[in-house]
């Protein structure tokens, strides 16, 4: 996985409450257990504190999977998307 | 400096939430030094699960306390930060967030969940369109004006409401407005008319702890003035009513955990400095007492200003030390003749200038004054003394004054560690009580036996009941002291309140005298007033006043008082805490027996009446009052 995409599995996790290792860029955050628009924001905030980034709250909430959110913040901060996958 | 990564924390973290995990206190102190607030809202996501006990262990016994959360929006964002904040003050929180807007329901409904719950504390949230009328009209400020006067008066009728029917305490804040409803007038002087109608709102909120002893305003609008944060995140406002920016929450936070920890008696009380590049620039033993930088200039200025400012701590009751590694001699010559120090020597309680490592001086300074490690707070400039301490004494604080010398004084107070809820008489006069205790101890070296000491020393106790000008003291005695404190039963101010009024319970509170100088409520006995029997419900008296025989005076105090009711047993509880060690033997050496085989509960009869008064002690007011 890509630098960023491991930053950004680290930064799930703990909202998700998972470990990080249990995601990969097809996890979908439809199929994380009690996954919430609460916790949608939470991650969010975490995203923002740590990378350059401010997200558009509508893209940021029809993200599915991890991958389109790497993608997302990719492309806040100014680099081609990413993809290696 | 944080001694664990944070990804080590948060799997150590998630590693507690197991059935049958051990204690794993190494968390406690890594959880205290947290300094960004995405780690500490990733720790608190995770301490929901997690039984405070084992992230602190059971040699640092914290603080339990129920704390309500209601509010006039979403307050989600903010409960894993304030579980963070909490436990990284000492408490074992048990905390209740109620639903978004739901305040005025929590508070005026007495059958409410918030109500069911019995909190010890409530936070109560609030946000600027909560108190605006839904749609006003920008060209009759008057009507907003009228509007907002009536909704701060009636947060505060269901705030106070809540307070007296609970015996809750509660903490509100001032209300900052958003710079939306500002810009929302485009004329100066009407934007003048909504600020004048914003601070009268505000400022009804903060008469409100005038009216009672249980409510509390903090005052949010400065603090946020004073940070580099918005307001508010429109989008998360937006989206789900989040009317504060993840920065909001975290200040919020932190100054709600640090109000938590004053209320339960877990404030710091001494301040020890460093002298060097801490209290002036430059370095004592290298540039000479005349060659450091202290004075009206830049950095000189920026020292001075630490100075200024502990100073005034002390005048509200923190005690001050020195710790530095200097020869005594050119830092005594400072603080006598340097014409630009603001401190003194007689402004500290002690000062260890040696070559000594820092940790053992902290904890000679301890003995020396009778004060617990916990109750210290050490403020240095070097990273290796505070990383030292950190190390090696994990119970005191430690501030670390890094960095451009004019951020120092505003890192000392930013901390939050010396807050409380109220000054006392007591706090004003603390330093020189202390001193006094200094030498009284270097009287007792003189005197070469204890008991010729406690003889010259002229002692008188004064025992007198407790009324409602002694509530704010008695409720400080019983937060505030660890050590002799036989039940650790600590009631709120209205408890006490109840409790000095009442027929059936009494309050007893004591002042000691000696040759020195006077201590006025050094301690407090409450009981239970039976005719045939008295109860001891709790004995606590302050850690300056140990080793002379005082307790045992005012012990016997309450024999006569009792049997001259024409009681016939006294009867005492003692259960043994971690820290009250002080207490334990009390009662046995006093002639009780133990009851049954709890070994908690003490008896003693009053016939014939015991003597326990010491010799060397004088007890006056033995008729006077009761």
């Amino acid at each position: 996985m890509s630098d960023l995409t491991t930053q950004i599995t680290e930064m799930i996790a703990p909202v998700a409450d998972l470990d990080p290792s249990s995601l990969n860029p097809e996890s979908r955050f439809e199929d994380i257990d009690d996954w919430s628009s609460l916790k949608a924001l939470s991650l969010m905030v975490n995203v923002e504190q740590d990378l350059p980034v401010k997200l558009d709250l509508r893209r940021f909430m029809s993200v599915r999977t991890v991958g389109e959110l790497v993608d997302l913040i990719a492309e806040g901060l100014g680099h081609a998307a990413e993809t290696e996958r | 400096m944080n001694p664990i990564p944070l990804a080590d924390l948060l799997t150590r973290l998630r590693r507690l939430r197991t059935d049958g995990a051990a204690p794993d206190p190494q968390l406690w102190p890594a959880i205290r030094e947290l300094t960004g607030m995405v780690e500490r809202a990733k720790v608190g996501g995770l301490l929901a699960g997690v039984p405070a006990r084992l992230v602190a262990g059971d040699s640092r016994p914290l603080r339990p306390l129920r704390v309500g959360l209601t509010g006039t929006f979403t307050a989600d964002g903010l409960l894993p930060l304030l579980r963070t904040a909490l436990l990284a003050a000492g408490i074992d929180a048990e905390i209740q967030l109620t639903g978004y807007g739901r305040l005025m329901l929590d508070l005026g409904d007495p059958a409410s969940p918030l109500a069911d719950f019995a909190p010890d504390v409530v936070l109560c949230l609030l946000h600027d369109e909560a108190l605006l009328p839904d749609d006003w009209d920008p060209t009759d400020l008057a009507a907003l004006d009228q509007h907002l006067t009536a909704a701060a008066a009636e947060i505060g009728e269901l705030t106070l409401g809540f307070a007296a029917r609970t015996g809750a305490t509660m903490l509100l804040h001032t209300v900052p407005l958003s710079a939306l409803e500002y810009r929302t007038l485009v004329a100066q002087r009407s934007r003048a008319a909504l600020g004048r109608a914003w601070r009268r709102a505000n400022l009804a909120l903060l008469d409100l702890p005038d009216r009672s002893p249980q409510v509390h305003v903090l005052d949010l609008e400065t603090l946020v003035a004073n940070q580099p944060v918005a307001l508010r995140d429109e989008r998360r406002y937006r989206f789900a009513r989040m009317a504060w920016s993840p920065g909001v929450e975290d200040l919020y936070a932190t100054e709600a955990a640090a109000f938590c920890r004053a209320l339960t008696g877990l404030s710091r009380k001494v301040l020890v400095l460093d002298l060097d590049q801490t209290l002036w620039g430059g370095v004592i033993g290298d540039d000479g007492p005349t060659g450091i930088e202290l004075g009206s200039l830049y950095p000189g200025n920026a020292y001075l200003e630490v100075q200024r400012r502990a100073k005034k701590l002390r005048q509200q009751g923190v005690l001050l030390a020195v710790c530095s590694k200097n020869s005594p001699e050119p830092v005594a010559r400072v603080f006598a003749e340097h014409p630009a120090m603001v401190l003194r020597a007689e402004d500290f309680v002690a000062q260890a200038v040696n070559w000594s490592p820092k940790d053992g001086n902290l904890r000679e300074l301890g003995h020396r004054l009778n004060l617990s490690l916990d109750s210290m707070v050490f403020f240095d400039d070097s990273a290796f003394e505070c990383e030292l301490v950190r190390q090696s004494l994990p119970d005191v604080r430690v501030v670390h004054a890094d960095g451009d010398p004019a951020d120092h004084a505003a890192r000392l107070l930013g901390s939050g560690l010396f807050d409380v809820v109220q000054l006392t008489d007591t706090d004003l006069e603390r330093t020189g009580r202390y001193r006094a205790e200094v030498q009284r101890r270097a009287g007792l070296a003189e005197a070469g036996s204890t008991r010729a000491f406690l003889e010259s020393l002229q002692l008188r106790v004064r025992i007198r009941r407790a009324d409602s000008y002694s509530v704010p003291r008695v409720h400080q005695l019983l937060q505030r002291t660890n050590q002799f404190n036989t039940t650790n039963l600590r009631w709120t101010e209205a408890q006490i309140e109840e409790a000095v009024a009442s027929d059936d319970r009494m309050v007893l509170v004591f002042d000691v005298a000696d040759r020195l100088g006077s201590e006025d409520t050094v301690g407090v006995v409450l009981l239970t007033v039976a005719p045939a029997q008295w109860t001891i419900d709790n004995f606590v008296m302050s850690c300056r006043v140990f080793s002379r025989g005082i307790e045992f005076a005012v012990l016997h105090g309450v024999v006569e008082r009792a049997s001259r009711h024409g009681a016939s047993r006294l009867v005492a509880d003692l259960i043994p805490t971690a820290r009250n060690a002080p207490a334990v033997t009390f009662y046995r050496e006093a002639g009780f027996t133990p009851v049954a085989e709890s070994g908690q509960t003490y008896d003693l009869a009053l016939e014939p009446l015991p003597r326990l008064l010491p010799a060397w002690i004088d007890l006056e007011g033995e008729t006077a009052d009761v």
